[in-house]
């Protein structure tokens, strides 16, 4: 049974490298953000400086996701994937970088001043037990096939929601950037041996709990009034969770060939 | 509240898998890449993104396929066809 040592930061694997491929020939988004969004004004006090703090958050998590995706690109290097796919991860690590910025840039719209700063998120790596080719395969499957899927899934509920032209603008630019990254892990493992396959299946259900924890440690209660501006209910937030797996990944692992039975069965006990 | 789950699988899990094909995958079920080539990548990206696993699938590997399938489907969560 494999085993899952904890979160730590990884002495093998450096995050600190920039990215040398960007999105949009370095503009900030696709499309322009909207000048004035007249939904925020009508907002209450309280309710603004409760959104600029989940959007600063949202900021400090992308960030710390770009050090993610160096360890990803570097984990596709050292594994000898083709250089399409390597860029991918490449360009992922300046998204990111651009989401957190989106996100501050919204916060900032919502704050009654003006100002907030994200909080640093330091490099957040899992460790797995296993030797590096292993872990290496492991890093891309955390966080592109389950994390960057998860995430365009809950990003997707959040876009279905949003009202507000801020949010729904922001929301655009990033769920069709995370959707890239998802792909990423996807056509990873479209790409593994048989014997690949093989070592990764008994990692899948501990990895698929992580990864739940992680999701679900992040529910909140929130007031109605901020689906509008991209924050969704604590239950639109959990069946986005609950989709990602049962629509959407487990699906995705059945089709490459993968055994789901474990996690099927884990899905289904309501005690998960 | 109704949301689009298959259409995402399609467009992350289906243009995914056929884009890795696209570069030489080896396919779920067999371990020679030419043939899971041919054969896996219509499977993978089928439904709405069917067009983008065949094109991975009949074109073979290749760095150009796998950019016309990304391409094809980028634009899918905003519903706007964009390019890289």
């Amino acid at each position: 049974m494999p085993t899952l040592l904890g979160d730590k930061t990884s002495g093998s694997l450096d995050p600190s490298k920039p990215s040398r491929i960007t999105r949009w020939g370095g503009s900030l988004t696709k499309r322009p953000l909207p000048e004035h969004d007249e939904t925020i004004a009508l907002l209450s006090d309280e309710d603004r400086r409760g959104l600029c703090g989940f959007w600063l958050s949202r900021s400090s998590g992308e960030r710390r996701v770009s050090d993610s995706m160096a360890v990803i690109r570097d984990a596709l290097e050292k594994l000898g994937e083709p250089a399409p796919l390597v860029d991918l991860a490449e360009r992922a690590i300046d998204d990111e970088l651009r989401h957190a910025q989106l996100w501050h840039l919204g916060a900032q719209r919502f704050s009654l001043d003006g100002q907030g700063t994200p909080a640093y998120w330091p490099p957040f790596v899992p460790h797995y037990d296993a030797p590096d080719e292993v872990r290496y395969r492991l890093f891309v499957i955390a966080e592109c096939v389950f994390n960057e899927t998860t995430a365009s899934t809950f990003l997707q509920t959040c876009l279905r929601l949003a009202r507000g032209p801020l949010a729904v603008g922001v929301l655009r630019e990033i769920l069709s950037d995370e959707i890239d990254h998802g792909r990423i892990g996807w056509a990873f493992l479209a790409r593994l041996s048989r014997p690949h396959r093989d070592e990764i299946q008994p990692w899948l259900l501990p990895m698929l709990r992580a990864h739940w924890n992680e999701w679900t440690r992040a529910l909140h209660d929130v007031p109605d009034s901020y689906a509008a501006h991209g924050i969704p209910s604590r239950a639109d937030t959990s069946e986005a969770i609950v989709a990602s797996l049962r629509e959407v990944i487990v699906p995705g692992l059945k089709d490459q060939g993968f055994a789901t039975g474990p996690i099927d069965a884990w899905l289904d006990d309501s005690d998960r | 509240m109704k949301v689009d789950r298959r259409g995402l699988f399609r467009a992350i899990v289906g243009t995914g898998a056929a884009f890795g094909l696209a570069l030489g995958g080896c396919g779920a079920n067999n371990n020679d890449s030419n043939d899971a080539a041919a054969g896996s990548g219509g499977t993978s990206g089928s439904g709405g993104a069917g067009s983008g696993g065949a094109n991975a699938g009949s074109g073979g590997a290749g760095a150009q396929d796998a950019k016309v399938v990304m391409d094809t489907f980028r634009g899918w969560a905003t519903g706007v066809p964009c390019k890289a």
